[in-house]
């Protein structure tokens, strides 16, 4: 999918080099026309560490005896992701999120006493939905381009994740900052179609609980990019 | 008794995926499988009124009391007990009461307790249980345990698991010793057949395959909604293999619970466990007497490999995994 | 189907009661505690009150083909607890059963004028079969044997642990049981 969305979006940012692709009434200002914004992208995630675990059983003296040990994460993935912008003030807007993917979740198995079959790693597909939402503040960065805005994000969402195909369904939270650039590619007062442009994530996602194994937050960096259109 | 071995066998059946943690004990009752659990509880037990050296009788109902308790103490399980108090009765009598005590039993030097069980033959009934510990061993009931001495509450909890039904566990290892001797390098079950040696207190503590194991035979609360199940086969060469050891291991929590395929076409069930991914590890039972864990009528399959399934299985939570299916190699 | 409910299943698997609380003990170990070592087949096993008729046990007769330490007649008959009488059956978790025709290596021992007994319960007992080709007698379970020094933590699935052959395995014991005297 995400093969997809990329070439997409990458052509939409090289797109505003062609002065004939952009609409007569064009607007400089950085506040862009419409309030009203959706976008659609791809959303690439970080692996995040689960938690590390030995199989241990108890000594006489009650110490620990170790089996086998084991580690486990949630392996980084490409998904979809979706916005819906609102503009609340002039540098601020309101968003709703929302993504899907398909990360594998991994446990490798290492330092088996009684076998040399380990290591080895055994994994099991986590279908994984998440929806939140965020602020985004357009701060004012005199040296870009009146066609790009960039922007920092702060948000929090609910997170759904389904274990071999729905057997099992696991709940968490999660909470993201960071920042990104929005670059208009069209953009018009008149009519309903206020605008097209590209758009560039770049977030550290903060976890807990859901398939995570322990009561840590986990952080993993998030990469999005997605284009959009304003009303 | 000719044919009381004969009718001591591992049930076998067919379709339906068997739900169990651990290894519960049956009898064959004519045509029909019984589970040996009891009927009714509390189960009433009473303690022979005999003391030994350093031991008194109720220094032994202080011990067997609160391993009673931890059983009990499941929150699981359904099972209790109920002490009855001091008898004349010696364990060994099959004579309705359960009763547990000290035997003089030196032609058993290598057997610090065991379990019997008394049932009524035309319908499976169990009409009485009783735990005897050999007064040929020294014996402690010390809180930290003493040197050279064996801890009757480990041993009794033990016991006390057989009496409520559950057989051996082989989550443990051992070692072989200069100038002869094995000895338990650690394990991971009360029911791990071979006791830890003197001296320790260790096996005071009920674990995670223990606890699937009584409250799947005596199911409670929540057992059934809020544990799941994880069923499969074992195959080599494609065809079943009887008598494999499958450990499920969770990685979240570094649990394991451990259970057997029990039949011709290699079906285990392993109830009780936390809802989650499990690695399952099959292993051969290759280093016990077996006559511990099976019917001496069945030949256990020993001759291959320990091997991981190739995926993690998840656990739903009141429900079964689905059938998965380890193939195993040859030594 | 996947989800089906833990507390619906209606058959379950279970073992029959074999188990105690046991000190382990090595090949050698019982070589050298067994007053005898007895390879026969079984063919008589037969219940009876114990003499204060509080219990049952059960009497086990082998027809003798070879000792492989001392002697106890062509026939020997030993006790093992447990047994089924009439509408009663006792079973002593962890004592060894057997069955008519059952072919074994027994390590017997005995103490005085009493009835022999299996040393080490079931762990005296070791049980002959023919391999799956039909071309030997193997015995099980696999032989634990001590190391000559130190101590060696045993290893599940070793490829070296197997069933030994008939006379492989009579010729350790012999060994072990001629060493310890």
């Amino acid at each position: 999918m995400i093969r997809l969305v990329l070439p997409v979006v990458a052509a939409a940012m090289v797109l505003p080099a062609s002065p004939a692709l952009a609409q007569a009434g064009a607007t400089s200002s950085t506040d862009p026309a419409g309030r009203l914004e959706l976008a659609i992208g791809a959303v690439w995630s970080g692996r995040v560490p689960l938690g590390a675990r030995d199989a241990n059983e108890t000594t006489g003296s009650g110490g620990t005896f170790r089996l086998f040990s084991s580690s486990t994460e949630l392996g980084s993935v490409s998904g979809l992701e979706g916005h819906i912008g609102l503009r609340v003030m002039s540098r601020l807007e309101a968003e709703a999120s929302g993504s899907y993917g398909k990360p594998d979740m991994r446990t490798r198995v290492d330092s088996d006493f009684e076998t040399s079959n380990a290591p080895l790693t055994i994994t099991d597909k986590v279908q994984q939905f998440t929806i939140g939402g965020a602020a985004l503040w357009y701060p004012r960065v005199p040296r870009l381009s009146g066609r790009a805005r960039a922007f920092v994000r702060a948000g929090a969402g609910y997170l759904r994740q389904l274990e071999n195909d729905g057997a099992l369904i696991v709940t968490g939270r999660t909470y993201d900052v960071g920042g990104g650039l929005k670059l208009a590619l069209t953009s018009r007062q008149a009519g309903w179609l206020k605008g097209i442009g590209a758009r560039l994530d770049a977030r550290a996602i903060v976890q807990q609980k859901g398939v995570i194994f322990d009561n840590r937050t986990h952080v993993s960096p998030a990469l999005g990019a997605s284009v959009y259109v304003r009303f | 008794m000719t044919k009381a071995c004969a009718t001591l066998v591992i049930f076998l059946f067919a379709q339906t995926p068997p739900a169990l943690a651990y290894v519960k004990f049956g009898v064959r009752i004519g045509g029909r499988q019984v589970t040996l659990k009891w009927a009714q509880t509390p189960v009433r037990y009473f303690i022979t009124d005999r003391s030994i050296s350093g031991v008194t009788a109720s220094d032994l109902q202080a011990a067997a009391g609160r391993a009673f308790a931890a059983w009990q103490a499941v929150p699981t399980s359904s099972i209790s007990y109920q002490f009855g108090g001091f008898t004349t009765a010696r364990p060994e009598e099959d004579d309705g009461l359960s009763t547990l005590g000290f035997l003089d039993q030196p032609e058993l030097d290598r057997v610090l307790g065991a379990t019997s069980f008394l049932v009524d033959d035309a319908t499976g009934a169990l009409l009485e249980s009783d735990i005897f510990f050999n007064a040929s061993f020294a014996w402690s009931v010390a809180a930290n345990g003493e040197a050279g001495k064996f801890d009757l509450e480990s041993i009794a909890l033990h016991e006390i698991g057989h009496f409520s039904g559950l057989g051996h566990s082989a989550l443990g290892e051992t070692e072989l010793r200069e100038g002869g001797g094995r000895r338990v390098l650690a394990a991971q079950a009360v029911m791990f057949p071979i006791a830890y040696g003197a001296g320790t207190t260790t096996g005071r503590t009920l674990r995670a395959d223990d606890i699937a194991g009584i409250s799947d035979l005596y199911p409670d609360g929540d057992f059934t909604t809020a544990t799941g199940s994880l069923s499969g086969r074992v195959t080599k060469d494609g065809q079943g293999l009887f008598g494999a050891h499958i450990v499920a291991f969770d990685p979240a929590n570094g649990t394991m619970v451990g259970n057997f395929a029990l039949n011709a076409q290699g079906e285990f069930s392993m109830a009780g466990l936390s809802p989650g991914p499990h690695v399952v590890r099959v292993e051969p039972i290759d280093d016990a007497d077996l006559d511990s864990f099976f019917d001496p009528a069945r030949t256990v399959d020993i001759d291959f490999r320990v091997t991981y399934h190739d995926r993690l299985v998840v656990v739903p939570r009141g429900a079964d995994s689905g059938s998965i299916e380890v193939k195993v190699v040859r030594k | 189907m996947r989800l089906v409910f833990v507390g619906s299943f209606v058959l379950a698997l279970v073992v029959p009661a074999r188990a105690t609380v046991l000190i382990g003990a090595d090949l050698g170990e019982l070589a050298r505690d067994a007053r005898a070592i007895a390879r026969g087949r079984v063919v008589a096993v037969d219940a009876q009150w114990t003499s204060d008729r509080r219990t049952i046990e059960t009497l086990v007769t082998l027809e003798v083909e070879s000792y492989l330490k001392g002697a106890l007649g062509e026939t020997v008959q030993f006790r093992v607890p447990g047994g089924r009488l009439g509408r009663f059956r006792s079973i002593v978790v962890g004592a060894p059963e057997f069955d008519v025709d059952d072919r074994v290596v027994v390590f017997l021992g005995a103490r005085g004028p009493s009835v022999p007994y299996v040393v080490g319960f079931s762990q005296g007992v070791y049980r002959i079969s023919r391999s799956s080709d039909g071309s030997t007698w193997l015995v099980s379970p696999p032989a634990l044997l001590a190391p000559a020094s130190g101590s060696v933590t045993i290893v599940r699935g070793d490829p070296s642990r197997r069933p030994l052959p008939l006379n492989e395995f009579e010729q350790r014991v012999r060994a072990l049981a001629g060493g310890a005297r």
